[in-house]
């Protein structure tokens, strides 16, 4: 029973250090991806569409160099949607489809949001 | 395919080591939140096992939880009778000096059939014939004989009986097994002296157990049988 014990408190702590490291590194990636997300939408508000291209690029780098440890994480659906929504947008920036533009930027928000929501510690998840 | 090949293995072997963590209980009579863990940790693991978008810490994580949360209830129930008999149920007596108490039927939804069942799998096929039965939290039944329809015992026999217990196997299919030589007291040497009298050696026995008796039964790879006194009584110590 004490080896059970002992096992089952290590095991515990392991999962315990796993789930905050992995929380909080997705947490920081997503939260870095929402800003730029913002920092787009100004841009290409003010007519600053280089701007807001190179933001979209910047968002694009991030994603994929943060790709394994996400897959490793997250239901892979789910960042497959973000990595759509914003390859979206960038097209549709470079060919000046601002409307569409703007529909992608908030769905890529949205799913976002949605990945954020997924891995917090709230009662609506729990329940 | 190769990615769904490794990922089984890694969640096999994880199911492997909490089932092993968990304890031999797991592996075969379930107290009701063993039997819920078990099925639990099949299902966990079936979806990640099978579907390589999901993480396989998906799986694992929760198999985790599970393991933790049965060495809580495990630790509860070794320290809190009141508790154990909240989780795991209590035994109930179903019959009792040979009469079947048919309200405890009753109350655990047991027909006469499901009792005679259990008799009959505890090697009672009268029930006239059982003194006690009692529906184990596992929900086993074990029946005992009536005193009267009971072999008697060696003591009441006045009969001294022969020393048993667990003979220790030497050598199995031509391997001598060296824990089992240890415990016999004896060294290796000894077991090949004592089998090159007969003209044998281990790579041509099959099977030798050593009885607490002292005595050394060996088939050979041909199917021979031979008994040998390999110990005096004295001289057993396991």
């Amino acid at each position: 029973m004490r080896v059970k014990l002992i096992s089952a408190a290590l095991v515990l702590a392991l999962c315990v250090v796993f789930c905050v490291v992995s929380a909080r590194s997705v947490f920081s990636l997503i939260d870095e991806a929402s800003a730029l997300c913002e920092k787009a939408l100004q841009a290409v508000d003010r007519a600053d569409y280089d701007e807001g291209r190179a933001v979209l690029v910047n968002i694009a780098t991030l994603w994929q160099d943060a790709g394994d440890t996400l897959e490793a994480l997250t239901p892979h659906e789910d960042l497959q949607a973000v990595t759509t929504e914003y390859i979206e947008a960038l097209t549709e920036l470079e060919h000046m489809d601002l409307d569409d533009f703007y529909t992608s930027m908030a769905l890529l928000r949205e799913k976002l949001r949605h990945l954020r929501d997924h891995e917090s510690l709230r009662l609506s998840n729990l329940l | 395919m190769l990615t769904l090949f490794i990922r089984a293995f890694v969640l096999y072997l994880v199911m492997l080591l909490a089932l092993r963590g968990m304890g031999k209980h797991q592996l075969g009579k379930f107290q009701p939140y063993e039997f819920a863990m078990a099925m639990l940790i099949a299902d966990l693991v079936s979806t990640p096992m099978s579907n390589v978008s999901t993480p396989l810490l998906h799986g694992v994580l929760p198999v985790a939880a599970l393991f933790i949360t049965h060495a809580a209830i495990s630790l509860i129930c070794l320290r809190s009778d009141k508790a154990r008999a909240f989780i795991s149920g209590k035994p109930a007596l179903l019959i009792n000096n040979g009469v079947i108490d048919r309200a405890e039927l009753l109350r655990l939804s047991l027909s006469l059939s499901d009792l005679t069942e259990g008799l009959r799998a505890a090697g009672l096929l009268d029930p006239k014939d059982v003194g006690t039965a009692i529906l184990e939290a596992n929900g086993l039944i074990s029946a005992f004989p009536a005193a009267a329809s009971r072999p008697p015992t060696t003591a009441e026999l006045n009969v001294t009986p022969a020393p048993e217990g667990l003979p220790l196997l030497l050598i199995l299919d031509g391997h001598i097994q060296p824990h089992n030589l240890k415990m016999s007291g004896r060294g290796e040497q000894w077991l090949k002296d004592l089998l090159a009298r007969y003209g044998l050696s281990e790579k041509t026995v099959l099977l030798a157990s050593l009885a607490k008796t002292g005595l050394l039964h060996i088939q050979d790879m041909d199917g021979a049988l031979l008994e040998m006194r390999a110990l005096t009584p004295g001289e057993v110590r396991w």
